[in-house]
């Protein structure tokens, strides 16, 4: 499953998306946001994206992980908008028949997806100033 | 021939929209559009030095040719998850 969303992610899609019978190991990572970074503090990301362009890419990620690893089940869902600290931006999940296909494979598409997936963030301070978040200069966020 | 353009991020921000028209004599490549986009819009020179180009939604180079119609996209450092 391959989704981009304005609405809040709820962790549950993510992992039910990946349900197989035959799954023996089920992994989810949700990217959040984060209120501290160093001295700085974020009141809330906001996301955009080039949409078709990010779901093309996603999907791609999503078939070359199927291809990579004997996977049973992959979900991709990014949020776009405002994701105030604490919420979910970025849900990846993964379901394998053993563990170790999962264990790879979900840092590999988080990694992958942080570096072609056309979405862009910006940082919104407590005064309300913002700033485009540039790799060189990471956010609120893992 | 008319290419359309589509810019994001802080290259939308400092042009103030987010789709551009550029004008090129065919045969042309992504070094030439970079190039015409810089004559029309110099201000975004310093962005545009970090900014990949796609191509009908895939990653091109500047050898890239551009077909009329096409829509090409300027990517800045991406930043999502």
């Amino acid at each position: 499953m391959i989704k981009l969303t304005e609405q809040p992610i709820q962790a549950e899609q993510a992992i039910d998306a990946v349900a197989h019978c035959n799954a023996g190991a089920n992994l989810l990572f949700l990217g959040t946001t984060r209120q501290w970074t160093g001295d700085q503090e974020t009141r809330e990301l906001k996301y955009e994206c080039y949409q078709e362009m990010a779901l093309k890419q996603m999907q791609q990620l999503h078939d070359q992980a199927m291809e990579k690893w004997p996977l049973l089940g992959v979900c991709i869902i990014h949020r776009l908008g405002c994701v105030p600290v604490g919420e979910t931006s970025i849900a990846v999940a993964v379901s394998s028949g053993h563990r170790q296909p999962a264990f790879e494979a979900g840092p590999w598409l988080i990694d992958r997806l942080k570096q072609v997936v056309p979405v862009w963030k910006q940082e919104i301070n407590q005064q309300g100033d913002s700033t485009w978040v540039h790799p060189l200069n990471p956010g609120a966020t893992s | 021939m008319k290419i359309n353009v589509i810019v994001f991020a802080a290259v939308k921000e400092v042009l103030g929209r987010e789709r551009l028209e550029i004008d090129l004599h065919a045969p042309a490549t992504v070094a030439d559009l970079r190039q015409a986009l810089l004559q029309k819009h110099p201000n975004i020179t310093d962005l545009m030095d970090h900014c990949v180009i796609s191509v009908d939604q895939e990653y091109s180079d500047d050898s890239t040719v551009l077909k009329e119609g096409c829509e090409v996209g300027v990517i800045p450092p991406v930043s999502g998850g």
